[in-house]
């Protein structure tokens, strides 16, 4: 930002938006932990945080409707840290309720310029504010409280406290002694105080042990007792000496005080209590009486703070030995839970504090430029190959593995952990059991597996769907469950990894698992399959990805109409990824996605098949091999070959482009693996090891399901590359129609 | 910022001292050094302020305490004709002249 840039409305209100939105995540968070615990302290604070954030920055931008709304909450929630409110169940749906109005209000704004409230939104309002005021303490209640605590502030003697007969102010002034040397005189204060008033009397008071021998006379041992009279206020005599302030200790003493308050007076004093009462008592603000009732007071108060603090002194060493004793054994595991507690706490705040946003139109365009970097640098790397230079090529060597680090580095930057993407589902399970009146757990594993920004984003979609679908139709009522025998909370369990070249996804739940029966009836009415058509069960449930396909007797809101499970696929394979379905009924159903690591800058293995280059994604090589023209023509059985005794189906890229031209006499056969599926793809000439960036293919290529992509060598010629996911299908299903055996194993 | 003490001895051994200028914080060292050294803290002297033009805090705290100590030494210190600085200062702080 240059210097003459003006303060970007637009910019700051993009920023809030983003904020409250990450504000209003965490608010659901805390409330989720809160359900599990209402004693959780740290999510109580952070609520109430989150609240008076979002109130404080959207009346910056003058977005009253949030402000009013959010105040109110935050009214609630402050009560609620302070334990003025106790957090029941009924106050969680409640906030929860506020969370999404708060979240339309900001859709809301975020929309247009003006904001009105249409009469739902209206309606919505006064019914949460309602709910809300019913929590509020009453006013008096609070009034009282507050009225309360000056009173306990002064200090309370048993007997009888009366009010002195004096109806002037006591003015005590005690200076330090280098007053003079300030360049202070108190003569010109005090006089002063005639303008505020009139004073009636003044003592000038020394300690005993000062005399005129003695002291220092450039240093102050004087001290004033000053009865005042004046129509006035504390602040305004205590505005005469604040000047000195510093220099002196003032204390005042208002007309119409009671007894107590000169009792402090006498034990705040340095010099004795009689000495200080008899100078009160000559220059009128006490009676003879009301001294001696000060004095006794005096020492009562006196005798007992001294006893107290015996007792307390002793009771304390008792209660420290007997922690010490009894509870050290107990405190123990506690103590370290906690510290355990504080080290995450703080580990998660470091990383929090630890990241920066990035826009993420910067971080592509340095994502392109250091996509050009390799490229470049993989030229360098072939032109320095070609000369005989071993001190370039080791130079060169270097600058490949810098280059390969930067790439690296930069791609990691795209990751995000998979975990947020899960934690956002936790409230779609607790607010779809809520609905559907069942009990549904979520668990959460393989949170770490990270993924590239863009994958997470479409991918959340058709999670979200698969747990629909898992809380709708899968798992049943407690009775149900009860009834089959099992637990009445059932189990939606997410989970990640990641596997050679590709990330996995699960959705397990142990509801009530696939009908194959109804299924199967279902694709034939459809004319999927024929009548007794024989067909496994993965085969099988893949037709539930067909539009229109649902077997579900009752239709739901949300699913059950047919049309989700295809989108999900679609979806699903945009991403060049795959779908599975493994159920057992009455056990449950597992659902798994896979998705490729393809990412823009890729690590290749080059091949040619006729002349034209191809790359494959260098994780999904296995190995490479020779193969004899024999093996080449493949088995009555299909194309398979014996890779040291496992079976490997195989097809030539040549035939499978239709290439024309002479064979090679030695063809080689690369070795390829996909999610636990392996094909050999024959190509003409292996080349090697070629890290390159993969760019798009343009719009007409979209329906060629076999190329991810192409690139530009070095030469500039462009070489594509294959999909090999999509290519081991192929041949696995090639193969498998060839063949009735079951060619498909999956684990 | 001059300060001058003036003595009289009259024939019966009284003293009296004419303090003329000023009685400040700049003044009250001097002013007590020469009291103190010259003058037993059993005589009897008696001042005559009106020819002090300017006082403050510190040397009103000086003659304060020169008078206050001098009853308990059993010797008698007396100030005369306060001119109206003096006379301002000892009423603000109570004290008779």
């Amino acid at each position: 930002m240059s210097s003459g840039d003006k303060f970007n409305l637009k910019e700051a209100m993009g920023i809030f938006f983003t904020e409250s939105r990450e504000m209003l995540e965490d608010f659901e968070a805390c409330l989720l932990a809160l359900e599990k615990d209402t004693e959780d302290e740290e999510s109580i604070h952070a609520l109430f945080r989150a609240a008076h954030t979002i109130k404080g920055s959207s009346g910056m931008f003058g977005f009253s409707e949030i402000e009013k709304f959010t105040h109110v909450v935050e009214n609630m929630l402050d009560d609620v840290r302070n334990a003025v409110l106790k957090l029941s169940p009924e106050m969680i749906n409640l906030m929860f309720d506020c969370h999404d109005y708060i979240g339309q209000l900001i859709s809301l704004y975020e929309q247009g310029d003006s904001v009105e409230l249409s009469s739902d939104m209206l309606d919505k309002r006064d019914g949460l504010m309602g709910a809300m005021k019913k929590y509020r303490p009453e006013e008096k209640e609070k009034a009282a409280v507050e009225e309360e605590i000056p009173e306990a502030e002064v200090f309370e003697i048993q007997g009888d406290d009366f009010a002195v007969a004096s109806p002037y102010w006591h003015i005590s002034l005690r200076f330090h002694d280098s007053i003079f040397k300030n360049g202070l005189d108190p003569q010109s204060f005090i006089s002063y105080l005639n303008e505020v008033g009139n004073i009636e009397q003044v003592v000038t008071i020394v300690p005993d042990s000062v005399s005129f021998e003695n002291i220092d006379p450039e240093l102050c041992y004087l001290g004033f007792e000053i009865v005042f009279d004046g129509d006035t206020t504390k602040e305004t005599i205590e505005d005469v000496f604040d000047f000195l302030i510093e220099d002196c200790d003032l204390r005042i003493v208002p007309p119409g005080s009671s007894i107590s308050e000169y009792v402090n007076l006498l034990n705040e004093l340095p010099e004795k209590p009689m000495h200080i009462g008899e100078m009160l008592m000559e220059v009128g603000s006490l009676t003879k009486a009301e001294l001696a009732r000060a004095i006794e007071m005096q020492k009562e108060y006196h005798e007992q703070e001294l006893s107290e603090l015996e007792i307390e002194g002793a009771e304390e060493k008792k209660l420290i030995g007997e922690i010490m004793v009894e509870e050290q054994m107990v405190q123990r595991p506690v103590l370290d839970a906690a510290l355990e507690k504080q080290k995450d706490i703080k580990k998660n705040e470091e990383q929090r504090k630890k990241s920066i946003r990035v826009d993420a139109v910067k971080l592509d365009s340095l994502i392109n430029l250091i996509g050009e970097l390799v490229i470049t640098g993989a030229s360098v790397k072939q032109l320095a190959e070609r000369e005989d230079n071993p001190e370039l090529n080791e130079v060169v060597s270097t600058l490949s593995r810098l280059v390969e680090d930067v790439r690296d580095s930069t791609m990691n930057i795209r990751m995000v952990q998979i975990g947020e993407t899960f934690k956002r589902f936790e409230r779609v399970v607790r607010d779809l059991s809520k609905d559907r009146g069942k009990k549904i757990n979520l668990i959460v594993s393989g949170g770490d597996t990270e993924l590239d920004k863009t994958l997470i984003e479409k991918i959340a979609d058709p999670m979200m769907h698969l747990i629909r679908n898992a809380a709708d139709h899968g798992i049943g009522t407690p009775a149900e469950r009860r009834a089959q025998g099992k637990p009445e909370t059932g189990t939606i369990h997410l989970n990640s990894y990641s596997e050679t070249g590709s990330i996995v996804i699960e959705v397990v739940d142990d509801g009530n698992g696939l009908s194959r029966e109804k299924i199967y009836n279902k694709a034939v009415s459809k004319g999927l399959i024929d009548e007794g058509q024989e067909i496994s069960d993965d085969d099988l449930f893949q037709y539930i990805f067909e539009p229109g396909f649902s077997t579900a007797e009752v239709i739901t809101n949300i699913s059950g109409r047919g049309v989700g499970m295809d989108v999900v696929r679609k979806n699903i394979e945009s991403l060049r990824g795959q779908i599975e379905i493994e159920s057992e009924e009455g056990a449950g159903t597992t659902i798994r996605i896979y998705l490729p690591l393809t990412l823009a800058i890729i690590d290749g293995f080059m091949v040619e098949v006729g002349g034209t280059y191809y790359i494959l994604p260098l994780d999904m090589v296995v190995e490479c091999n020779e193969i004899s023209e024999e093996d080449l023509k493949g088995k009555e059985a299909g194309n398979y070959m014996d890779l040291r005794g496992e079976v490997l189906p195989f097809m030539s890229l040549r035939d499978f482009f239709k290439i024309e031209g002479e064979r090679p006499k030695r063809s080689n056969v690369i070795v390829t693996e996909y999610g636990r599926k392996k094909a050999g793809l024959v190509v003409d000439k292996p080349i090697g090891e070629f890290q390159t960036v993969i760019k798009p293919m343009g719009k007409i290529f979209e329906n060629l399901k076999w190329a991810s992509g192409a690139t530009i060598l070095g030469t500039g010629e462009v070489a594509i590359i294959l999909d090999v996911p999509m290519l081991i299908h192929h041949v696995q299903g090639q193969e498998a129609e060839k063949s009735h055996a079951d060619a498909q194993t999956v684990v | 910022m001059k300060i001058e003490i003036s003595e009289k001895r009259d024939k019966s051994g009284n003293i009296k001292l004419m303090i003329n200028g000023e009685a400040t914080i700049y003044s009250v060292g001097t002013l007590k050094q020469e009291l103190t050294n010259k003058y037993k803290d059993s005589e009897n002297i008696v001042f005559d302020f009106s020819g002090i033009t300017k006082i403050d805090t510190a040397g009103f705290q000086l003659f304060f305490l020169l008078r206050k100590n001098a009853d308990s030494n059993g010797r008698e210190i007396v100030y005369k004709n306060p001119s109206d600085e003096v006379k301002r200062i000892f009423d603000l702080y109570g004290e008779n002249i």
